[in-house]
């Protein structure tokens, strides 16, 4: 993929946030940094707890409340930052400019409504769509998410479908006011793998088609080298490197990449799941001090488990941005 | 959807068979009903024209098929109690009472209960939810007559405002129709609050917020037309507490209906009657289950087909 993105859609600054609960205030994900330019898609990968899941929440300032709360940081979509906009702006955003596929999309469809009225929903919010003709182009969104038979699927409730079905029209959904972003938080995990790879090819379709940047939230590398441009790896609740897809499986930085792809073989080849690693991630609300992946870390040294790790810029050979975080960057 | 309602019609037909049978054992099992229907010192004559006029003497299914018969041309005989009245016609006379009470009661309750439920739902442990909370522990756990009599000398007797029992305005109204709300809301406002808090946790929530839908809306569209299904199951339940409240309620207020009647019948050993409102009340209770299953498949159509 030698594609360029130029326009940056999407720049994610400093983002914290904590969660309170019994064991008080932790912070789950902590100073990210991404980029997003206009028809990329950007990989988010990390093993499970990460925080994957919750940055894409706060980038839509939807984190689960009462618990979770944005401490920190600046999210630039358009030129717009916002952490600036009242709840009421920030309403308008949602769906219409940035939207997202959420993690179990079988269960996201509402029950007591038509799959068509839940698309013509964000249609009449966002769009000066006539009442009329709601119908029609939620019929239309349907056609382009390649639902067979539109026109019936439009009045049937979500139960009365299949799986892959159903993942189509909650595609559907995120992509009715064409937005500038969509977070697909993966989008896959629950199809088999036929259905997957169709829906994976209809995302890159879309993508082609409205040039909205992706970010893709996967466990799964073999994704990761087909629909990815770039790929941001997400460690206890902090971005620990990010860079080109290819660059960083050629030249990982930090361990914990080294790590991950280690058990994966070639980029063309058999690519699997995420591959485990010895040991287990620290709970986030016990997080050692100084690099979070010491522990794990073959090569960690007293520095590592004491102070926080710098960023290492390793740019890749076309000026794109690679760095990681790591007191000991393997490929310099 | 029509072969759903068809299936709930043969079972909701068959439960009231049953419940005429069941009705009809009782009478027998209770000592023969001719002690029931005459006086101690009667004479042989009289006990032998009761027989005949019974047909008594019959075998016990042709006695059952009897019973069936008339019950279902509504005759259950003539009442003891109110001379020249037929049994049914006491009942049937009494009934809108019981109907106007009962549905003001269930109105009170529905109005203030949902959006209490609701309220108290998204103010998880909050000030709200924890008044709520208070409120109806206390519903649920003081006896109904017990309350009622507190409603009486609170707002009849020191302030005044309404009477204290009887009927013929809808100030009379007042007293029993709260009294007997009062433990619906409790069990309904719990309910909805429950069933709100596990829907609100749902993906298909998350995904209205995505597409940027007002809080508001979110709220008592799309997570209240899930919910809902729950409080409305329970209105089968809410049909049958009317009835029993009705007994306690009605002759708390001295509210003449088909509680009343029913205390009335049964302390004058009026056989009839009790058995015509034994039936209705079944009959009653069935109809509005089978109304809320109703009502239930047309609001979740994961249930209609
Ligand atoms: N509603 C919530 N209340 C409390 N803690 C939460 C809540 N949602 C998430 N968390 C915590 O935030 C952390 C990050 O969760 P997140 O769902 O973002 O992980 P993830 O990387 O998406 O994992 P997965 O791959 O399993 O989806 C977890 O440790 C989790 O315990
Ligand atoms: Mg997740």
């Amino acid at each position: 993929m030698k594609d360029t993105f130029t326009e940056t859609v999407l720049e994610v600054r400093g983002l914290t946030t904590t969660i309170s609960g019994k064991r008080g205030e932790f912070t789950a994900v902590e100073n990210v940094d991404l980029t997003l330019k206009r028809g990329e898609t950007l990989g988010l990968v990390g093993e499970s707890g990460s925080g994957k899941s919750l940055t894409g929440l706060s980038l839509l300032r939807l984190v689960p409340k009462p618990a979770a709360r944005i401490a920190a940081g600046s999210v630039v979509l358009d030129g717009i930052d916002l952490m600036s906009l009242t709840e009421d702006q920030m309403r308008q955003v949602r769906g219409r400019k940035i939207s997202m596929i959420l993690q179990d999309p079988q269960t996201s469809l509402n029950p007591s409504f038509t799959v068509g009225s839940q698309i013509a929903e964000a249609l009449a919010l966002h769009t000066d769509t006539p009442r009329k003709s709601l119908r029609d182009k939620a019929i239309e969104m349907l056609r382009r998410v390649r639902v067979a038979a539109p026109e019936h699927r439009v009045d049937a409730y979500p139960h009365q479908m299949s799986g892959g079905m159903r993942q189509r029209a909650v595609g559907a959904v995120a992509i009715s006011c064409a937005p500038d972003v969509i977070i697909a938080d993966e989008p896959t995990t629950s199809l088999d793998v036929t259905v997957q790879a169709q829906y994976i090819r209809l995302l890159q379709e879309l993508q082609r088609e409205s040039g909205m940047g992706i970010i893709f939230i996967t466990h799964d590398f073999g994704i990761v080298a087909k629909v990815c441009h770039r790929l941001a790896v997400m460690y206890a609740g902090q971005i620990v490197e990010t860079g080109p897809v290819a660059q960083i499986f050629d030249q990982p930085l930090h361990p914990y990449t080294r790590a991950l792809l280690s058990s994966v073989p070639k980029l063309h080849g058999q690519i699997g799941r995420l591959p485990s690693i010895e040991g287990t991630p620290p709970p986030l609300w016990d997080r050692p001090r100084g690099c979070k992946f010491s522990p794990r870390c073959p090569l960690a040294d007293h520095r590592c488990r004491n102070e926080e790790p710098p960023t290492v810029d390793s740019p890749a050979p076309d000026g794109s941005e690679h760095w990681a975080r790591c007191w000991k960057p393997e490929a310099i | 959807m029509k072969k759903y309602i068809g299936t709930r019609l043969i079972e909701s037909l068959a439960a009231i068979l049953v419940i005429t049978i069941l009705v009809f054992a009782l009478t027998h099992m209770s000592g023969s009903p001719v002690d029931a229907l005459l006086p101690q010192d009667a004479t042989q004559d009289q006990i032998d024209a009761l027989v005949a006029q019974w047909g008594l003497d019959q075998p016990l299914a042709v006695q059952y098929l009897t019973f069936l018969k008339n019950a279902l041309a509504g005759d259950f005989g003539d009442s003891l109690k109110w001379r020249g009245y037929s049994a049914m016609g006491v009942v049937l006379d009494r009934f809108p009472q019981t109907l106007l009470l009962g549905g003001v009661a269930v109105a009170i309750s529905v109005i203030v209960a949902i959006p209490l439920g609701v309220m108290a739902a998204m103010n998880r442990n909050g000030p709200l939810d924890r008044g709520a909370q208070i409120f109806s522990l206390f519903g649920q756990s003081v006896p109904q007559f017990w309350f009622a009599i507190l409603l009486i000398w609170f707002l009849a007797v020191a302030l005044q405002l309404v009477p204290t029992s009887g009927s013929g305005s809808w100030r009379h109204l007042i007293l029993p129709a709260i009294a007997m709300a009062w433990f619906q809301i409790a069990a309904l406002s719990r309910l909805t609050r429950s069933a709100m808090l596990d829907v609100l946790d749902a993906e298909y929530i998350k995904l209205a917020r995505v597409k940027g839908v007002r809080e508001a809306r979110v709220v008592w569209v799309h997570a209240l037309r899930n919910a809902a299904v729950v409080p409305l199951t329970y209105f089968g339940v809410l049909a049958g507490s009317v009835l029993t409240g009705s007994v306690t309620i009605e002759t708390v207020f001295s509210w003449p209906g088909l509680g009343w009647v029913a205390i009335e019948a049964i302390r004058a050993r009026d056989f009839p009657v009790v058995q015509a409102v034994v039936v209705i009340f079944a009959i009653i209770y069935i109809v509005s289950n089978f109304l809320v299953d109703i009502l239930n498949a047309y609001i979740d159509p994961r249930v209609r087909s």
